[in-house]
């Protein structure tokens, strides 16, 4: 097995032409551990991770895969000597190859029966040991992700890289392949970064989550961390919607360490609604809009000043549309942004 | 390796373009001022003719096979590619024996009618509209395949959507197909248009002069390789333009390549009167190009066919085969080495290079197998000086003359086929495969050996049968290179032809158009299988030119 220190990159930058896709991104992965990176279309995520797997050329910076350099200082490292694994956004699956033999199609160094085991040992782990024989255009979308999983990890690579692997599949199965993948992969040892879009997988899924925006880390921080401490009023409103309250509001005011006011963003299930009493002047409302999630309804209401402001009840609710409310600010953990 | 293969194969091209400056003595001062212009106008004629006639017959007849359900349109899907089996030149000796005053049909009508002469006209097909009939029904099925294979690939979602649009099938057709298809026909008409530049056989039995007969007259009548090279260059340039079009229509392939829901679409059925039509359309141009071919030598070989029928048929077929099969297989895997290394190392050297590789598809064959003869003598001669001071002995002309000069040749005028069509299917294999073999630990041959091939086993199949059905029609340059006293049956049907015993070239004919035919069924069966597999892997290609 290859020698497990997993994913280093340092101050790692990366354009196409003139346009900068990658600014000085810097992470780091320990072995067994799920790294996500979180972005919009066009953050420069999907580019961070072909640079890691060496499909792109670093422009500068440093990275170390298994505590061995692979790029930084002329130094370019061709993707096929990587210890790395790689499942994309399409699976990629060879269209000629059976289940077994796409899984076997990487594995060397070791005889036939010995390939095969491996292969055997990982569709078992990944639930497909009924399908070896099965092509890959006869497999579900779900399968054939499994199968681009159990074929990255047959190397037995140090760094797993994974580019929007559920991206493709619906909901339901989503989460039941999400659940057999990561549990797979902590089980490999395995440093995976994974790149997704969707925030409420990357909180789910990661140890740590990074969020990029127009090619630079944002932040990097374990998913609590990151859902109530944003570090700006971007990467808040990437988790769902915020409250965003001016310095001129007489609701709530925010004031940074410097002793300035500043906008106030808290979420919606940081307030609370409640009946309106007589001293409401100032946290007083009307509910304008009622938006069902599920399990959860989002209320949005207008106060007397004008200021719109979101709040989430678990259903059912009797709330409706022109109730006159009261809003009260549950805790003070929310966040101030200039 | 890339380069090597294009220097090797524009070896003959140079010849001809190292006649630039070069003094005719006087004969191309002549051309330019008495027949030049004539020939430039009627191969501008000539193609235009030919490339929208084509283009007509070639996307009509794909889109009603792929998307219409009638009586018969099962068997078109594979009978539309039946008159690729027919040399063109077998085309236009048939058909003029069948339409010319003496022909049948004439006789038929004026014995009916009880007409003389004076009494009808009758469209004459020695002429240039006849010689661009005879090559548009020779030549469509090239469209007919880029284009079918198009339609089949069109996402059902796609068409489906502009009908919820509102627009009617016809409309559809025009405003979304048709588009879509576009690049696909663009490169099936690019190859027609070349064989069109490269025609001789068929036009010069028409009695059209275009450039392509301008080269040999001059060559043979007036004795002048310098001008007839010069000459030639005129269709270098126009190939080049064309592979420039080519390249170009390739390129934006991009646009309808991002559906990865390749769902096959349902066929339309037609009413009787709409079958009719589309039956009368599609079978028109199979009757023209290849029954009433086939059936003419068909009787003549019943009635006044070749006395050594069986003979000629074990010798001179085994020798057509034999060099089919030679040639075909070693431009497939030139083809393949020159695509692999266009989409590997997509350099401007390379690019260059597969650029080089496709020019001589346009240089009628004589011209290229003057090139190589030139280009040899050189070498030879070189290697025979050399010999001779050193060992006071030479080894001759081992290389001119024999089979080797000829598959020489037969690369340099065909390797443009295989290589369009290994390059069109390496398009559809998608780049994450290369990318997901890398992360795999496997680089540069193994990707090829293990993932390329494989996928690409049926497109392979498509060039060999392509290049080995054009390899068994070739006439000029195997009159000229084949070894002494070694024939094929085109050269048989060449040699008694041009004695007007087309009775007796018949059975050669027949047994041409035999052995064309398997490949091109085979052929048809391929695409067919190709394009269902194809939409069942969604292998589709991704190309991105930058990622999230």
């Amino acid at each position: 097995m290859t020698e497990q220190k997993g994913l280093e990159v340092s101050e790692v930058s990366h354009q196409y032409g003139k346009r900068v896709s990658v600014n000085s991104a810097c992470l780091k992965v320990d072995p067994g551990k799920v790294h996500c990176l979180l972005g919009h279309s066009g953050s420069g995520k999907t580019t961070l991770l072909r640079v890691i797997a060496g499909l792109e050329s670093a422009l500068s910076g440093e990275i170390n895969i298994a505590g061995k350099k692979v790029a930084g200082e002329g130094i370019h490292q061709p993707t096929e000597d990587r210890a790395i694994g790689f499942v994309f956004q399409n699976y990629a699956l060879f269209p000629h190859l059976s289940v077994l033999r796409n899984v076997m199609f990487g594995i060397t160094g070791c005889p036939r029966k010995e390939k095969r085991d491996i292969a055997m040992n990982l569709l078992e782990q990944v639930e497909l040991g009924e399908y070896t024989r099965s092509m890959p255009h006869a497999l579900s979308g779900g399968q054939q992700q499994r199968v681009a999983l159990a074929r990255a990890l047959a190397r037995k690579p140090a760094v797993m890289l994974l580019d929007e692997p559920f991206s493709e599949l619906d909901s339901r199965l989503r989460s039941e392949v999400r659940d057999i993948t990561l549990r797979v992969l902590r089980a490999s040892d395995s440093a995976t970064l994974m790149v997704t879009h969707d925030p409420p997988e990357a909180l789910s899924a990661g140890d740590m989550v990074s969020v990029m925006r127009e090619g630079q880390i944002e932040q990097t921080a374990a998913p609590s961390e990151l859902y109530n401490h944003p570090v700006n009023e971007d990467t808040a409103r990437i988790f769902g919607v915020i409250n965003s309250i001016p310095p001129s509001s007489e609701f709530a005011k925010a004031i940074s360490p410097k002793g300035q006011s500043v906008n106030l963003l808290v979420r919606p299930e940081q307030i609370r609604l409640a009946p309106p009493t007589q001293d409401t002047q100032d946290s007083g409302g009307v509910i304008v809009q009622i938006n069902y999630e599920g399990p959860t309804v989002l209320i949005q209401s207008q106060m007397a000043s004008g200021q719109l402001i979101w709040t989430r009840e678990f259903t059912p609710t009797k709330r409706h549309t022109g109730e006159v409310i009261q809003l009260i600010m549950e805790r003070t953990n929310s966040h101030g942004d200039q | 390796m890339c380069v090597l293969i294009a220097c090797l194969v524009a070896i003959p091209l140079l010849q001809i373009i190292s006649s630039i400056g070069q003094s005719s003595d006087g004969t191309w001062q002549h051309l330019q001022e008495t027949v030049l212009p004539g020939y430039l106008w009627n191969t501008l004629l000539l193609a235009l003719g030919v490339g929208l006639l084509t283009t007509i017959l070639g996307v009509g007849t794909g889109w009603l096979v792929s998307n219409c359900r009638f009586p018969g349109s099962g068997v078109l899907e594979w009978a539309l590619l039946l008159p690729l089996a027919i040399p063109s030149y077998l085309l236009a000796y048939a058909t003029t024996d069948v339409l010319q005053f003496s022909g049948p049909v004439q006789t038929f009508l004026r014995a009916t009618f009880d007409w003389s002469r004076a009494d009808y006209w009758f469209p004459n097909v020695r002429s240039l509209s006849g010689a661009i009939t005879i090559l548009s029904v020779n030549l469509y099925p090239y469209i007919y395949l880029a284009s079918r294979t198009a339609f089949l690939e069109q996402s059902a979602c796609i068409r489906e959507m502009s009908r919820t649009l509102g627009l009617g099938a016809w409309k559809s057709f025009f405003r979304v197909s048709l588009p879509m298809a576009r690049p696909s026909i663009f490169i099936g008409l690019s190859l027609v248009i070349m064989e069109t530049l490269s025609e001789f056989g068929a036009v010069d039995y028409c009695a059209v002069d275009t450039l392509a007969t301008g080269i040999y007259r001059t060559w043979t009548s007036r004795g002048s390789l310098i001008a007839a090279s010069q000459l030639s260059l005129c269709l270098l340039g126009a190939v080049a333009f064309l592979i420039a079009f080519e390249s170009i229509s390739r390129a934006s392939l991009r646009f309808h390549s991002s559906d990865e829901s390749n769902r096959v679409a349902a066929r339309i059925p037609l009413s009787f009167f709409k079958a009719f039509a589309a039956s009368i359309f599609c079978w028109l141009p199979i009757l023209m190009g290849f029954l009433l071919p086939t059936l003419l030598f068909a009787h003549k070989t019943w009635f006044n066919g070749d006395k050594r029928a069986f003979e000629m048929l074990a010798d001179l077929g085994t020798h057509s085969l034999i060099l089919a099969t030679i040639a075909a297989a070693l431009a497939v895997g030139l083809g393949v080495h020159v695509a692999n290394a266009r989409r590997t190392h997509p350099t401007a050297l390379v690019r260059t290079s597969t650029r080089i590789s496709s020019l001589g598809y346009a240089i009628p064959g004589g011209v290229i197998a003057m090139g190589v003869l030139g280009a040899i003598l050189h070498i030879e001669n070189g290697v025979n000086d050399v010999f001779e001071s050193l060992f006071s002995w030479s080894p001759g002309f081992f290389f001119s003359g024999s089979i080797l000069a000829l598959l020489f040749a037969y690369q340099t005028r065909f390797l443009a086929v295989s290589l369009g069509v290994i390059q069109a299917g390496l398009t559809r294999v998608s780049p994450d495969l290369d990318a997901v073999s890398r992360t795999l630990g496997k680089s540069g041959i193994k990707i090829l050996t293990q993932v390329h091939l494989p996928i690409l086993k049926r497109t392979l199949l498509c060039a060999f049968m392509l290049v080995f059905v054009d390899v068994l029609k070739e006439l000029p340059a195997t009159l000229i290179l084949r070894p002494f006293n070694f024939e094929t049956l085109a050269v048989r049907i060449y040699q008694l032809a041009s004695d007007e015993r087309l009775d007796e070239a018949s059975t050669a004919a027949l047994a041409i158009i035999a052995a064309g035919i398997f490949p091109v069924i085979v052929l048809s069966r391929l695409m067919s299988q190709g394009c269902m597999q194809q939409s069942r892997n969604q292998s589709s290609p991704r190309r991105q030119s930058s990622h999230d």
